[in-house]
């Protein structure tokens, strides 16, 4: 590291997954980059589940991979279980995930950034951003020093102004035994920028050795799995069981009588938590009738003596936790090696971004992850790639990575994040994408690889070999068009014998019959795919995308049809200086959530939460005129 | 377009001469406009109160009274179009409704496009897309069911209906997204079972809805009758027999009627125009084929043909089968027939209806054939109906996907995904009537065929 001054091109603060990413891309676009976090030994943790991808999360964690993204590869290189999820609800929700050994995740993850030449680390906090007019110029630092850079990244996480409830006991920090940041929240608020409040909690960790595992049924993952990355080759992972549980009556019961004694319930926690991952006490008190839940025990890292108790979040006081976990025969003589915890935290709502997540209130301050308010590694990671590309593409003076609904989960998730409401913390669900069908996890290349390439994001080498797959795909489809003779129709479908002898017709009608697989196609169709040169992991994925896009065709047609609907409005830009609160025939709930967020597009504007289609006619109206 | 923020002014009114006439004004400047063209006779300016009626003189600029009349005043947002609003009556006389819009328009109005009224309250909220789509409907509907009718559409209550459907749906959808989003727990065993018991009543629900369409169009536009039949087999006099009228000329020369004729009349409430067209026959003149030809797309067009024949001896009208649903088959001239012959040729042909036009016997019992036919029902006002082919289409792509999502259910191992995009399809449908997520251009189109004033 050859720095003597401390001028950068690229300041980011945190280095949680979206930290990571921020970096990891910065780096690659020829940036100088500070890095500050409070400690490096913890870069790139995973702070809860030992697992990444998941339903809507695999995708991200594809797509991310298309923009060179660190987490798939490190990922493919520390999971410990595979699984592709949701195979019986259509294809695209198809979600891979993977159980993975968090150490092994975070050397891997050091090994990648730490002595990197374009990076310096300061273990330090930051305590305020230095302005040159509405610009950000740099970071003060809590050890006194100033750094400068053009453009800062902040991906706090969970440590602005985290506080930790375990019961009715508090404890500031900002992940369990390690501190919390403080003065940012306010330096930003003082400029103007709002923020809030969110809680979210982590499960106890168990003694491996005190569980009875002969109570507890092993689940394992694919026997013939997928990674996460198109550059990994030669994969062949562990698979290594998780474990189930369930829940029982007696320790509902336990939970039940001491509810009053979590923070969430005596009012002790202001933030909002989330509905879709609730603590024990939420679920046991909203699903009374429910006598069991599922909860899965992960080991954290091979050989670990930690095991994560997966569906069992919670804030109650430890010794009610252990009394409540001891009910169950596989836990009857259970220890802690850490209790459960709630932890409150401040974000930034959003709404307050562009949709290259630069602040619309201070040129070159970029936000990423939780501190937006999300949850989720994949999310944060998401983020931090590109809050990382835009801040260098700011640099450059060039147009920022801006993905579209249609595009990506991760125009998705920006979307989502800069029009709507932040009111519990925002998880990825494949139901928040609307264009759904299109964003397949088997498709993310195809969707991507032309603007990844375009913004220097993916290697020559990359690029080429996936667009020869992209090209392989598209060939092998219109091979399809070609017909079966008779007899090769009778071997798929056995059953038209006894009727009249159809006639030959092209393969691709026969494989949009549901009964009918690519499997069973004669091989004749795909002799290109046998070809040496291809990694066979791709021949199995371009069999599936082959295969999806026949079936599906009438269906993707259709849904192209709706993106076409929306593009009209999408491109409609709103002049910057328009006055909301000046508008007296908006509503009042549309004047004020206009203001706030100040769409950029009709689109967005649209997708406002509390703005209705009166309030749009308005606008369009007035843009109109 | 204009910004909503100026103030608008129209005749509320028709053109003409009359005992009143109303000018309609909206927006905020209506207030300061309306006490600037306003004085009472004692030389003060009025002090106009909410929903109240206040008698003014309405003067020129410089102070000259033109007019005195009766102004009202609609306070926002308790007004037709949420904004300020008056209405301006005075003597139904054209010079003076322009007299008044000019004074207004001096004053800093300006005219009201097409609807321009209906698509302020549309924007302010007042009404959806579906009731300003109805008062379009109510304009020019033909009858006073149709009129009520719209008016039911008007109150919400279609929309009410389809919100009701829309809310149903999305129950379906959430319980699906629920399913893709969560599937690890198995917290839905039954779903498909349960999705399938839910789904049906829907879809039959919006097919009741699709066949009240009909209904409601006819009540608005009226139906149309079509009179057909060969040369001189007396359609016109029963045009003018059913109508009452002498619109038609008649006369025993074939193909007298060289043009179709229509008059309108009410049957039971409804409003039936009635159409004589040309007779059909072989080696017309030019003009009588034009007039063949335009009878043919007439034919095409129509709600209910009458096909009227003439009794000769030895003649059966078997040849072709007989739709009982678009056609009725009449036998005309039954005054020329032997009572003992005309009692065998009624049992002999069952379906048809024998009349005598011109001595104006059995046109009752065609009467309520033709009411039956047409399904006009009594019960009619307790119901509400589709009025317009947006509703109807909207609504049909609601139901195509629907059924989608059966066919898809029906399926043991059935895709949750391509459920929930049946399903997300049919809430767009949905959404384009209630206007919630209706496009520009649809709005554009509903307020473009508005009147000016309303």
């Amino acid at each position: 590291m050859k720095h003597k001054s401390k001028h950068f091109d690229v300041i980011v603060v945190g280095a949680g997954h979206a930290g990571v990413e921020s970096v990891h891309a910065a780096v690659k676009l020829k940036q100088r980059v500070a890095l500050v976090t409070l400690d490096p030994a913890s870069l790139g943790r995973m702070s809860c589940n030992p697992a990444i991808g998941g339903i809507a999360k695999g995708q991200l964690v594809r797509e991310l991979d298309v923009f060179g993204g660190l987490m798939p590869l490190i990922s493919d290189v520390s999971g410990v279980q595979f699984k592709l999820l949701n195979l019986s609800k259509g294809r695209a929700v198809w979600s891979p995930r993977a159980q993975i050994d968090k150490r092994v995740y975070e050397r891997s993850a050091q090994k990648a950034l730490l002595f990197h030449s374009r990076l310096k680390i300061f273990r330090d906090e930051v305590i305020n951003v230095l302005l040159i007019k509405n610009k950000i110029s740099g970071v003060l630092l809590r050890t006194g020093q100033a750094i400068h850079a053009p453009t800062v990244v902040l991906t706090c996480g969970t440590f602005l102004g985290g506080l930790v409830h375990i019961g009715e006991q508090k404890i500031q920090a900002g992940r369990m035994g390690e501190h919390r940041a403080e003065g940012i929240t306010e330096a930003l608020e003082s400029l103007g920028i709002r923020s809030g409040r969110l809680k979210t909690g982590t499960p106890p960790r168990l003694l491996r050795a005190s569980i009875n595992w002969d109570k507890t049924n092993a689940v394992f993952g694919d026997t013939n799995p997928i990674p996460f990355s198109y550059s990994t080759i030669n994969f062949s992972p562990p698979n290594l069981p998780c474990y189930h549980i369930k829940t029982n009556p007696e320790c509902h019961g336990v939970i039940q009588k001491n509810l009053f004694k979590s923070p969430m319930y005596s009012g002790d926690i202001t933030g909002v938590g989330p509905r879709y991952c609730p603590s024990i006490e939420d679920k046991i008190h909203r699903f009374v009738d429910k006598e069991s839940h599922l909860l899965y025990l992960e080991p954290e890292w091979t050989g670990s003596d930690q095991i994560y108790v997966n569906g069992f979040s919670t804030s109650l006081p430890e010794k009610i936790q252990l009394i409540a976990l001891r009910e169950i025969p596989a836990l009857k003589n259970v220890e802690f090696l850490r209790p459960g915890y709630a932890i409150e935290y401040s974000f930034f709502p959003p709404a307050q971004l562009k949709s290259s997540l630069e602040s619309k209130h201070i040129q070159g301050l970029f936000f990423a992850g939780q501190i937006n308010g999300t949850s989720g590694y994949e999310e944060a990671a998401a983020q931090g790639l590109i809050a990382g590309v835009n801040a260098s593409m700011y640099n450059k003076n060039q147009e920022p990575l801006v993905l579209g609904r249609d595009e990506a989960y991760i125009g998705v998730l920006i979307d989502d994040l800069i029009t709507k409401d932040t009111s519990e913390p925002y998880r990825m669900f494949t139901s928040r994408a609307e264009f759904r069908l299109l964003l397949r996890y088997s498709n993310a290349d195809m969707r991507l690889l032309e603007k990844a390439n375009r913004f220097n994001l993916i290697t020559n080498r990359l690029y080429d070999t996936l667009h020869k797959k992209l090209k392989l795909t598209n060939h092998t489809i219109g091979g399809l068009n070609g017909s079966l003779s008779q007899e090769e129709i009778f071997n798929i479908l056995p059953q038209l014998k006894t009727k009249k002898p159809p006639h030959p017709a092209p393969a691709k009608r026969f494989l949009k019959r549901p009964e009918v697989s690519i499997s069973s196609i004669p091989k004749r169709f795909f002799t290109e795919l046998n070809n040496k040169d291809i990694n066979p992991l791709w021949v199995r994925e371009i069999f599936l995308e082959v295969e999806t896009q026949i079936k599906y065709e009438g269906y993707i047609l259709r849904q192209l049809k709706q993106v076409e609907r929306m593009a009209k409005q999408e491109h409609v830009s709103i002049p910057h200086d328009i006055e909301y609160s000046k508008i007296n025939t908006l509503s009042k709930e549309a004047r004020e959530k206009l203001q706030f967020v100040r769409p950029e597009t009709l689109g967005q504007a649209f997708r406002v939460s509390g703005v209705t289609p009166a309030d749009i006619s308005v606008l369009s109206v007035l843009i109109y005129k | 377009m204009n910004t909503p923020a100026d103030t608008i002014v129209a005749p509320a009114t028709p053109f003409g001469f009359g005992g009143i006439s109303v000018v309609r004004l909206s927006g905020p400047f209506s207030e300061k406009i309306v006490y600037t063209i306003t004085s009472l006779p004692n030389g003060k300016k009025p002090l106009f109160k909410p929903r109240q009626s206040t008698h003014t003189l309405l003067v020129e600029k410089n102070g000259a009274t033109f007019d005195d009349g009766l102004i009202t005043f609609f306070k926002s947002p308790s007004s037709y179009t949420g904004e300020d609003s008056f209405e301006i009556s005075c003597h139904g006389n054209p010079t003076i409704v322009q007299k008044i819009i000019d004074r207004c328009c001096e004053e800093g109005a300006r005219m009201a496009e097409p609807g321009e009224f209906t698509r302020r309250s549309f924007i302010n909220g007042k009404i959806d897309l579906l009731q300003a789509e109805s008062v379009s409907s109510l304009i020019y509907s033909k009858s006073c069911e149709g009129a009520s009718l719209n008016h039911k559409i008007l109150q919400g209550k279609l929309s009410k209906k389809i919100i009701e459907i829309k809310e149903k749906i999305i129950t379906l959808l959430i319980m699906v997204e629920f399913e893709l989003d969560f599937s690890e727990e198995d917290l839905q065993p039954d779903l498909r079972k349960n999705l399938l018991s839910k789904i049906k009543p829907i879809l039959s629900e919006i097919e009741k809805l699709l066949s009240t369409r009909k209904e409601g169009r006819l009540l608005t536009e009226g139906a149309l009758v079509v009179i057909t039949g060969k040369p001189n087999v007396g359609k016109s006099t029963l045009l003018n027999s059913l109508t009452e009228t002498d619109r038609a000329i008649t006369s025993p020369i074939p193909g007298t009627t060289r043009d179709s004729i229509e008059v309108s009349l009410l049957l039971f409430g409804v409003p039936v125009r009635f159409c004589d067209t040309a007779g059909i026959r072989k080696g017309a003149v030019d003009v009588e084929q034009e007039g063949i030809r335009r009878t043919k797309i007439l034919t095409q067009k129509a709600d209910l043909v009458l096909c009227l024949y003439e009794y000769k001896k030895n003649h059966t009208n078997k040849q072709k089968p007989v739709d009982l649903r678009q056609e009725i088959h009449i036998i005309n001239k039954t005054d020329l027939i032997m009572p003992g012959e005309l009692k065998n040729l009624k049992k002999l042909l069952p379906n048809y209806v024998f009349i005598s036009a011109k001595k104006k016997d059995g046109l009752n019992i065609l009467k309520r054939k033709i009411k039956d036919l047409l399904g006009i029902s009594s019960s009619l006002s307790n119901t509400f109906s589709l009025t317009t082919a947006r509703q109807r289409i909207a609504l049909e792509d609601t139901c195509n996907c629907l059924a989608a999502g059966i066919k898809l259910l029906q399926d043991n191992n059935f895709s949750c995904e391509l459920l929930s995009f049946e399903l997300c399809s049919a809430l767009d449908s949905i959404d384009s009537l209630l206007g919630t997520t209706a496009p520009n251009e649809i709005i554009n189109r509903v307020f473009s065929s508005f009147c000016v004033g309303k």
